[in-house]
């Protein structure tokens, strides 16, 4: 059984997104890039990021990647550490186990160097 | 830097510059109203060309697949071939009536061959390439009549058009009814809260009617938003509904000069003090683009779910 399957599939990404999304708005860190951002476009991005971490059925580009962050301006590891932090915190809060997070973690430190265009 | 050709023209698209406004420089009438990617109204087919993703990110896949695209989101960066698709086509309306409710707003009611829900928007064609487009508040098989609400402006575009010229009787275009906001038979186990600022009401008054007539027994909370109360229309309507059914609760609010019954303050602090937990809330926010984003984050946040906001924000021109 994949980790997808594991974790529950779709239900899981819909279960984690509402979550995740409201850990990402209250971090001061990060939540002024999301101002202004049309909130259920983001929501559909966010399940698409977290199908892929999660290791799901997903269309990763690390183009689309990149062309999405590409003008945000002053973007840096600090802001990549507090996304994965609040993701590792999200599913924590939903039960998952420390195993399979630090291998979601992992998949999401793949895409750094896309989101910051390195 | 792009070429594109459009009704055997060839226009330059500098760079910066919306497909849709380079179009119109270049003479060419293309329909538009809100010109934010939302309305839908200047919709093109890309013939030949690589389209943005941009031009198609608020389209369906289906739509997508038909290579159409939204003139006004569209930067091109390389050549397109251009019409218009024929799926914009528009159908015949017919005024019934047109009936002043309130200091500035107008009702206009339509018959018209097309099906809708209560809550989507069409757009209402005063010629080929002049519309603006309007929430629907009425039911097609209950009412039997398209109605719309209409803030009549000073040289607006539509509402004046519909306030001094068209007549009872006489026929306009309109495009196809769409857009999300309707009230889905999954609400009916949920209770309900609704905002509405200015003809935002004009959506919210078609949800909060199709969801009494289903039988929706979960409570209903209306917030109804103007600067001073001459703002507020069909508030007796409300009233009356509210008291023919207790799950409703009705509660208008203003900036200022409130009267007995209503609330005096901002929509966004009035909703958000009042229900600090909307958990399992099903929550429809129409009217002006700022609130209704404040609100639907305030709404995120006190726990309402993405996918249970819907947020219609009224991206109109100032011309309407």
């Amino acid at each position: 059984m994949s980790l997808y399957e594991k974790l529950g599939g779709a239900s899981a990404v819909d279960a984690a997104v509402d979550i995740f999304y409201r850990k990402v708005l209250a971090d001061d860190r990060i939540s002024e890039y999301f101002d202004g951002v049309d909130m259920a476009a983001q929501a559909q991005k966010q399940k698409a990021f977290l199908t892929m971490v999660f290791g799901g059925p997903n269309h990763y580009s690390g183009k689309d990647m990149r062309d999405a962050h590409k003008n945000l301006k002053g973007l840096n590891d600090i802001h990549v550490d507090a996304v994965i932090e609040n993701l590792g915190a999200t599913l924590k809060e939903l039960g998952v186990e420390d195993e399979d997070i630090a291998q979601i973690a992992g998949i999401a430190e793949s895409v750094r160097n896309d989101v910051l265009n390195r | 830097m792009a070429q594109v050709r459009f009704a055997e023209v060839d226009i330059v698209v500098p760079d910066g510059q919306s497909l849709l406004d380079a179009l119109e420089k270049a003479g060419q009438s293309i329909p538009s109203s809100c010109r934010s990617g939302l309305c839908h109204a200047c919709l093109l087919r890309a013939d030949e060309g690589e389209i943005p993703a941009q031009a198609q990110s608020p389209l369906s896949s289906r739509q997508k697949a038909q290579k159409l695209l939204l003139a006004c989101q569209c930067y091109p960066t390389s050549s397109l071939r251009l019409s218009v698709p024929k799926e914009a086509s528009r159908v015949k309306a017919t005024l019934v009536d047109k009936v002043p409710l309130g200091r500035d707003i107008l009702r206009v009611r339509f018959t018209s061959d097309v099906a809708w829900f209560p809550g989507q928007y069409t757009t209402l064609w005063r010629n080929d390439t002049e519309g603006r487009s309007f929430s629907i508040a009425s039911h097609p098989e209950r009412d039997g009549f398209l109605e719309l609400h209409v803030r009549k402006r000073a040289g607006g575009v539509i509402s004046d058009w519909l306030d001094n010229r068209l007549m009872p009787g006489q026929e306009c275009l309109i495009s196809q009814p769409r857009g999300q906001c309707f009230y889905t038979p999954e609400c009916r186990f949920h209770p309900l809260l609704l905002v509405a600022t200015g003809t935002g009401l004009s959506p919210i008054y078609g949800v909060l009617k199709e969801a009494l007539d289903i039988g929706h027994t979960f409570p209903i909370y209306l917030y109804a938003a103007a600067g001073d109360p001459e703002g507020l229309y069909l508030v007796r309507e409300l009233k009356e509904l509210a008291h023919a059914f207790p799950q409703l609760h009705f509660r208008p609010v203003v900036r200022r000069q409130p009267e007995i019954g209503m609330l005096e303050g901002d929509v966004v602090d009035v909703v958000s003090s009042q229900h600090e937990d909307l958990k399992d809330w099903r929550v429809f926010l129409c009217g002006t683009p700022e609130t209704v984003r404040k609100l639907q984050k305030k709404c995120f946040l006190q726990g309402a779910s993405m996918s249970a906001i819907v947020a219609d924000a009224f991206e109109s021109p100032l011309n309407v």
